[in-house]
């Protein structure tokens, strides 16, 4: 008799023990607030699609100014894309030969392709052609050499994509 | 009153007195991942660099002219550092110092003084050499585009401009930047 009070004592002692030995949150929780006010912090209300493209390194900048939606133009080592689309690729770190026009400068594919999309955007822009301004964002590699960049430069220019903006990496100062 | 019979007593259930706290981490879970998605781990900003217009308006073609009160400065890179020409300040050379850095923070202090010559020239326009990597060209636009704190006449944006447009109008140095030589 006395031998199984104490063994219901032990179950109901056990029983116990087992709820207090749950799984602690609380500091978990600390855990996931702190980083939560932290992205929150960060968190930029600006709406960008803005995404830099692979196999390149963006120069740093003391700019503070955002991006802007615009047509995105890709310069790395290796080729020229356009909107993620290859459209040239470099031979010996420079644009070929046989990919220019007479002039030597400007990028013949790449030329084609910057006038459908001044033509696409055109007929997007609601039939006004004067509203179009020609935005156009450039990412190139730090290391690119200006002689490869002002063909892509002028390129640009000719097919009348000339509110050229630069894209670099915000210098943490 | 009937007295509980101790069984009762034992075995009555006790509310729980914690909160329940599962519904809160889902919430801030969501919220997380969410927030990391679209996270910039990369801070990109841009640096506008219009290129060469043909004035098409006679508007335009009567900006173009009005040069008073305006000087022309350009900043020519090369390999063996820049060299500055501008109508007030002559021609400058900044060579290139130890170990090949180039000399931005000289740039930077000419290019304040030439300011003050003409304070109401907002453009600059940069000659490279063929060789010229592009962060170069990226590191003489900023040190052309504005004061910096240890400059005379550096002024403090007031705390209610800060990230507005309007602070554009404090500090600025040469920001209309032109790339030549195409």
């Amino acid at each position: 008799m006395a031998g199984s009070s104490a063994s219901s004592f032990t179950k109901k002692m056990k029983s116990r023990n087992a709820l207090a030995a749950g799984l602690s949150l609380t500091s978990m929780l600390d855990i996931l607030m702190a980083l939560l006010f932290y992205l929150l912090q960060n968190f930029s209300a600006v709406k960008s699609d803005f995404s830099v493209g692979k196999d390149l390194t963006l120069p740093a900048s003391s700019a503070m100014q955002t991006p802007v939606p615009a047509l995105q133009l890709v310069v790395t080592r290796q080729a020229i894309l356009l909107d993620n689309k290859e459209i040239v690729r470099f031979e010996n770190g420079d644009v070929k030969k046989s990919d220019l026009l007479g002039d030597g400068v400007t990028i013949r594919e790449l030329a084609i392709q910057l006038k459908k999309q001044k033509e696409r955007s055109q007929i997007q822009g609601a039939g006004d052609p004067e509203a179009w301004v020609g935005n156009i964002v450039m990412q190139a590699d730090k290391d690119l050499p200006f002689n490869l960049l002002k063909k892509v430069i002028y390129t640009a220019g000719v097919t009348d994509f000339v509110m050229f903006k630069l894209a670099v990496l915000k210098k943490e100062v | 009153m009937a007295a509980r019979k101790p069984s009762e007593r034992t075995n009555r259930t006790r509310p729980d007195d914690q909160l329940n706290l599962t519904p809160m981490i889902d919430l801030i879970t969501c919220l997380m991942f969410y927030l990391l998605m679209f996270a910039s781990v990369m801070p990109v900003v841009i640096i506008d660099a219009p290129l060469p217009k043909i004035a098409s308006t006679a508007d335009e073609v009567r900006k173009a002219k009005d040069t008073s009160n305006k000087m022309e400065v350009m900043v020519y890179i090369n390999a063996d550092g820049f060299r500055v020409r501008s109508d007030a300040g002559g021609e400058r050379s900044f060579p290139l110092g130890p170990e090949k850095k180039w000399p931005t923070e000289d740039l930077h202090k000419f290019l304040v003084q030439l300011k003050t010559k003409s304070p109401n020239t907002k453009d600059i326009t940069l000659m490279p050499n063929d060789d010229t990597p592009y962060f170069v060209m990226v590191d003489v636009m900023d040190a052309a585009r504005e004061l910096k704190k240890e400059d005379d006449g550096f002024k403090q944006v007031p705390v209610d401009m800060i990230g507005k447009p309007e602070s554009e109008a404090f500090n600025r140095l040469f920001p209309d930047v032109s790339i030549g030589g195409i």
